[in-house]
């Protein structure tokens, strides 16, 4: 059986999930494309991208992000991002990018996500700066502690163990303690 | 130009098949250069090895 983890985290004061403010507004998506319903842009290395839409960003040699029929949460499609170093794949930053407006001083951001994790550690990212590889940014990191895709779905007995326990569900969240400079290349 | 975002870290709680809930703590303030991205894949240093995620219905929103 698949399992579907809906992954929310907060920066700002806002409601996770339902986007709702105590007061009754309701928070706007900023995100674009938001469920990778519409294509995205081709594949570019380091330096800016574009707002409107995900681009698919590659520091160079990371196997491609792409957009997948399978898993998703809702809609038809998701983005993918899978970097398989054990079979040759650079061990350099891959993902999905967007530019963003410029917030106003003292914005209250949320941030959240479905996750389907496989492997490894991935991220959601706020950045700033014009170069998604060099940026100071918050990272909402989530760790799987299944090393591979073939481990995770393998017994019966992984799967009663994470009903039982929400720690034992194969990721590992963390906030971040610090803003700093993220060099990825 | 710099952007200030008033930071609250969620702590999250974990439930299979089902929804994940975050509540939020008191933050710092923090300062970021603009424009911003949003990002989401494989980040930061080399040293992460392998890893695969999916995702889907990704948010920001600000007030």
């Amino acid at each position: 059986m698949r399992r579907w983890v809906l992954i929310a985290a907060v920066l700002g004061a806002g409601m996770v999930g339902a986007a709702t403010l105590a007061s009754g507004a309701v928070l706007v998506n900023q995100a674009a494309n938001p469920s990778f319903e519409k294509p995205i842009g081709d594949m570019v290395g380091c330096g800016g991208v574009s707002a409107g839409n995900w681009t698919s960003v590659n520091a160079g040699g990371a196997t491609q992000p792409v957009v997948v029929t399978s898993p998703v949460h809702r809609g038809r499609k998701a983005g993918q991002v899978r970097n398989d170093v054990e079979h040759g794949a650079a061990d350099v930053a891959n993902g999905f990018a967007q530019a963003l407006p410029s917030f106003g001083a003292s914005s209250q951001i949320s941030l959240s996500s479905w996750v389907y994790p496989i492997a490894g550690i991935e991220e959601i990212e706020l950045e700033g700066g014009t170069n998604w590889c060099i940026a100071e940014n918050v990272a909402l990191s989530f760790e799987c502690d299944r090393p591979r895709r073939e481990s995770s779905r393998s017994t019966g007995r992984r799967r009663r163990r994470r009903r039982r326990s929400p720690t034992a569900s194969g990721i590992t969240w963390s906030a971040p303690s610090t803003l700093s400079p993220v060099r990825r290349s | 130009m710099v952007s200030t975002v008033n930071l609250v870290t969620g702590k999250a709680k974990l439930k299979v098949d089902g929804v994940l809930v975050a509540t939020t703590n008191a933050g710092t303030p923090r300062s970021y250069g603009a424009p911003q991205n949003l990002f989401v894949g494989q980040g930061g240093f080399v040293g992460d090895g392998t890893n695969d995620f999916v995702f889907d219905q990704v948010a920001l929103s600000s007030r």
